[in-house]
C-alpha cells in the first residue's frame, strides 16, 4: 500500500483546564458548536482536504474518543484504501506496554503503523484546534520548498506571542529558531502546532529521539530543536484565517460565542468545505409561540419557547416558557425549567436548571458540569 | 427481526401536487423542513425491523435516488439489508397501462425469489406512525388472507378526496371499496397499507393481468373481496394524505401543532432522514421567530411568524414571512413581504418584494425561479 500523505491527529491530552468537562472525555470530544466536537476540524479538514488515511493517537480517558472516531464513514473517510484509525498504546512485541511519554513519543511507537503505508509525507495535526485549512496546500508550499519541515504559523499580536510557540524566520520564512512561550518575542509568528514532515527526516529524528534519555519527547521542545541544530530545512507556511485552541473554559466559551459573530472567518455555511460530524436523528428544531430569540446558534431538535440571547444551543435543549438563557453554551438534552435563568454559562450535556432557579453571574464564566450545582437546596 | 418484505408503493391515480409534481414524486417531497415523505413510512419499516425494502417508482427518481442512497441513514447496513428502487424494465404501451400493479409484475421475480414469509406494502404520501408488528399479529391472530390498515378522519369533506374508503362488517371483514368523494364528515380511510403471505401477493400478481391490464393494486384486492378474506386494522394514530398543493400546504403546517407534532416524533420512534451536514441555525441580532419549525444550516436575519423552513434557507434583513413554506436552499432578499406561500428549493425572492396569498389561495414559487 502506499499514500502520499497520511495525517496523524494528537489525540491523548487530557485538557485539565477544562476542569469537569474532561472528567470522563479526552479534549478532543469535547462538544463545540452547536453539534460538534472539536476533533471534527481536524478530521474533517483532513477529508476535505484529500488525506485518505488517518491515525488518531489517544490515550487519556480514550473510551468515547475512540468509539466516536473509528466511525470514519462520518467524515467520509470509509472505502477501500482509506480509513480513520484509533491508535491507543499498546504492548509491543520488543518493548513492554508503554504509555505516549510525549507528543513525538506517541507518533515513534506508531513507526509500523505508517510504515505499512509508506508515505512520503506525514501531517501532524493536534486534535484540540477550531480552524478550516487546507493541507493539500500546505504540502504543496512544502514540495515547493524543499523542505523537510514545514509548520504552519499564524501572525498574533506581541502580547499573545507570550503564550505560543514562537517562529523566528529570515526573510524567506526559514525557520531559524523556535521559542516556547518567550517572555519577550522576538516575532509574532506562532506555531499552530500543524506539521508537515518529509517522512524519512521525520523517521530519522523520531528514532534518535527515542533513545535520548534527556528527552520529553516533544516536538516542539526536542524534535524540532534538534532539526534546526542539524541544519534540516524547516519553513514556516503563513495561514490567514480563524484558528483558536480551546483549552480552557474561557478560550472555549469564546469560540462559541465567535460563531454569534457573522464576520467570524470560520465560514460554517461554507458548502465546498463542510465540518462533519455525528449524525443524530432528531426533529426540526421547534420555536414555540413565545420564544424570543436574537443572535444565536440553534442545533434541530431543540425546543424553544423562551427567550435565547447570545447563546448556542446544541441538539435536543429545551428552553421552556419563561426561562432565559444568555449569553451561554448548552450541551445536548439540557432543559431550561419555566422561568429559570441562565447567564455566562456553560451547561453539559443532560443537565435541567429546574423551575425558577438562576444560574451564572456578570463577573465570569461559569462551568455547570455537575447536578448538585442545579439542585434546589429547599 | 421481522419476517416480511417492506414494498412502498407509489399513489394511484397519478396524485399530482400542482406545480411541484413536475420535479419530483411524491415519495421525495420536502416536508416538514428538514424531510422527504418517504421517510415516515421508510422510517416505520425500519423501526419495526424490516429492513429488506423495495421502493417502487413510477416516475421522475432522480431526487429519489439522490435521497435514498445505499440505506444507511435509515439504519440499514448494506450487508444485512437493502433499499432498492423497482422501476420497469420495458415500457407500458400507453399510460392507461402503466400503474402498480404492471411495475409489480414486472419486478415479480424479486418478490418470487424473497425469503420473507410476509408482505407489508406501504405507501409515501400517507403520513402515520404505525408500528407494523401490530398489523402482523393482528393478521396472524385473525387468519385473513389480507389485512388492510384503515384510519379514520374527522376531515372526510375537505380531506382525503379521491382516497379509499372500506366498508367493514361486524366481523372486521372489508366487504366494499369506494372512493372517497368528500360526502360525508366522518370517513374510514385506507392507508393503503397490505400484510399478506408473500406467496398470497405473488399469486395476486400473476393472475392480475388475466383479471384485466388495467387494474391497478387496489382494483385487484377490491376484485378479491368476494374471494378471500380481506379484513381491516384500524390505526388509531395521527394520519395524513398528501394529495393536492392544498393539502400540502396543510399538513406541513399541521406540523405546528403541537399535539400533532409529538404524534409524529415520539422518542421511541426516531424518523430517519439524509444528513446534510449542515451547521445549527444561525439568528442574526435582526432575526425573529415565532411558531416555527426550522431546519439546520438556515440563516435567520428576518422576522419570521407561523413557517417551516427546510436547509439552508436564508432569510435577509428586513424581511416579514408569515404562514409560509420555505423549502431547502430558498432565498429571500432584503425588506421582502411574504404570506401563505410555498416557496420551492432554490428559488430566490429578489426582486418582487411582496408575494401574498391568501389562506384559501397559496401562492406557489416555482423551484430556481428568481422572482
Amino acid at each position: 500500500m502506499k499514500t502520499e500523505m497520511l495525517a496523524m491527529i494528537l489525540a491523548g491530552g487530557r485538557g485539565t483546564r477544562l476542569l469537569d468537562l474532561t472528567n470522563k472525555v479526552a479534549k478532543p470530544a469535547v462538544y463545540y458548536g452547536g453539534k460538534y466536537r472539536i476533533v471534527d476540524f481536524p478530521l474533517s479538514n483532513s477529508a476535505n482536504s484529500g488525506i485518505d488515511v488517518i491515525g488518531v493517537l489517544t490515550q487519556y480517558e480514550s473510551i468515547q474518543l475512540n468509539a466516536y472516531v473509528s466511525q470514519g464513514s462520518r467524515w467520509g473517510l470509509e472505502g477501500r484504501g482509506k480509513g480513520v484509525f484509533v491508535l491507543p498504546p499498546r504492548e509491543k512485541d520488543d518493548t513492554a506496554f508503554g504509555v505516549y511519554k510525549g507528543t513525538a513519543d506517541a507518533i515513534y511507537q506508531n513507526l509500523d503503523f505508517m510504515d505499512m503505508y509508506n508515505p512520503d509525507y506525514v501531517l501532524i495535526l493536534s486534535g484540540d484546534h477550531i480552524y478550516k485549512m487546507n493541507y493539500a496546500k500546505m504540502l504543496a508550499f512544502h514540495k515547493e520548498q524543499k523542505a523537510d519541515l514545514t509548520v504552519a504559523g499564524l501572525e498574533v499580536t506581541y502580547e499573545e506571542a507570550k503564550r505560543f510557540g514562537i517562529m523566528n524566520t529570515d526573510e524567506t520564512d526559514r525557520i531559524v529558531e523556535f521559542e516556547e512561550k518567550p517572555a519577550h518575542p522576538k516575532n509574532n509568528l506562532a506555531s499552530m502546532g500543524i506539521y508537515i514532515f518529509s517522512y524519512k527526516e521525520l523517521k530519522k529524528a523520531l528514532q534518535l529521539d527515542a533513545v535520548d534519555e534527556k528527552s520529553a519527547h516533544d516536538f516542539g521542545k526536542n524534535v524540532i530543536p534538534y532539526m534546526l541544530n542539524n541544519n534540516k530545512k524547516i519553513v514556516a507556511y503563513r495561514f490567514k484565517g480563524y484558528w483558536k485552541d480551546v483549552g480552557t473554559i474561557d478560550s472555549l466559551w469564546e469560540a462559541n460565542m465567535d460563531l454569534l459573530d457573522e464576520n467570524n472567518g470560520l465560514t460554517m455555511n461554507d458548502d465546498t468545505w463542510k465540518i462533519y460530524t455525528e449524525d443524530v436523528p432528531t426533529t426540526p428544531q421547534v420555536i414555540g409561540p413565545k420564544a424570543k430569540i436574537k443572535r444565536s446558534y440553534i442545533n434541530q431538535g431543540c425546543v424553544i419557547d423562551g427567550t435565547v440571547e447570545n447563546s448556542v444551543l446544541f441538539r435536543d435543549v429545551h428552553i421552556n416558557k419563561g426561562a432565559k438563557v444568555i449569553d451561554s453554551v448548552l450541551f445536548p438534552d439540557v432543559v431550561v425549567e419555566e422561568g429559570a435563568v441562565v447567564k455566562n454559562c456553560i451547561v453539559a450535556e443532560g443537565l435541567t436548571v429546574p423551575k425558577d432557579m438562576e444560574i451564572g453571574d456578570r463577573s465570569k464564566i461559569q462551568l455547570i458540569a455537575k447536578k448538585g450545582q442545579v439542585t434546589k437546596n429547599d | 427481526m421481522i419476517n416480511a418484505l417492506g414494498i412502498v408503493n407509489f399513489p394511484n391515480n397519478a396524485v399530482k401536487i400542482k406545480g411541484m409534481s413536475n420535479y419530483r414524486t411524491i415519495a421525495a417531497m420536502s416536508f416538514l423542513g428538514r424531510y422527504r415523505t418517504i421517510d415516515f413510512v421508510l422510517s416505520n419499516m425500519v423501526n419495526s425491523g424490516i429492513t429488506n425494502i423495495k421502493v417502487m417508482v413510477r416516475e421522475q427518481p432522480r431526487s429519489l435516488v439522490e435521497h435514498l442512497g445505499s440505506g444507511t441513514q435509515y439504519n440499514i447496513n448494506p450487508k444485512h439489508g437493502f433499499i432498492d428502487m423497482l422501476y420497469p424494465d420495458h415500457q407500458a404501451v400507453s399510460d392507461a397501462y402503466y400503474h402498480d400493479m404492471y411495475l409489480m409484475n414486472e419486478n415479480i421475480e424479486d418478490f418470487k425469489s424473497s425469503k420473507r414469509k410476509y408482505v407489508v406494502i406501504s405507501q409515501s404520501y400517507m403520513i402515520c406512525t404505525i408500528d407494523y408488528n401490530d398489523v402482523i399479529k393482528a393478521h396472524e391472530e385473525s387468519g385473513a388472507d389480507i389485512t388492510c390498515v384503515y384510519g379514520e378522519t374527522k376531515r372526510g369533506k375537505v380531506s382525503f378526496i379521491g382516497c379509499k374508503s372500506p366498508k367493514l362488517d361486524k366481523y372486521g371483514r372489508i366487504y366494499e371499496i369506494n372512493n372517497n368523494i368528500g360526502y360525508d364528515t366522518k370517513a374510514n380511510i385506507l392507508t393503503e397499507t397490505y400484510v399478506m403471505k408473500r406467496e398470497l401477493f405473488v399469486e395476486l400478481i400473476e393472475k392480475s393481468y388475466e383479471i384485466s391490464p388495467l387494474f391497478n393494486f387496489i382494483d385487484i384486492i377490491k376484485h378479491h373481496l368476494g374471494t378471500l378474506n380481506v379484513k381491516g386494522y384500524k390505526y388509531e394514530g395521527y394520519l395524513a394524505c398528501i394529495n393536492t398543493l392544498e393539502e400540502y400546504y396543510r399538513i406541513n403546517m399541521e406540523g405546528l401543532n403541537p399535539e400533532v407534532f409529538s404524534q409524529l416524533f415520539r422518542s421511541d420512534w426516531p424518523i430517519y432522514t439524509k444528513t446534510n451536514d449542515s451547521p445549527p441555525a444561525f439568528y442574526s441580532s435582526t432575526g425573529h421567530a415565532k411558531n416555527c419549525l426550522i431546519a439546520n444550516g438556515c440563516i435567520i436575519e428576518g422576522d419570521l411568524q407561523n413557517c417551516i423552513l427546510g436547509r439552508g434557507v436564508h432569510v435577509e434583513k428586513g424581511s416579514v414571512i408569515k404562514n409560509a413554506l420555505l423549502l431547502p436552499n430558498t432565498y429571500v432578499g432584503p425588506y421582502s413581504h411574504i404570506e401563505y406561500a410555498i416557496v420551492d428549493k432554490h428559488a430566490r425572492v429578489e426582486n418582487k418584494k411582496e408575494i401574498i396569498g391568501t389562506k384559501d389561495n397559496i401562492i406557489y414559487i416555482k423551484r430556481r425561479d428568481r422572482v
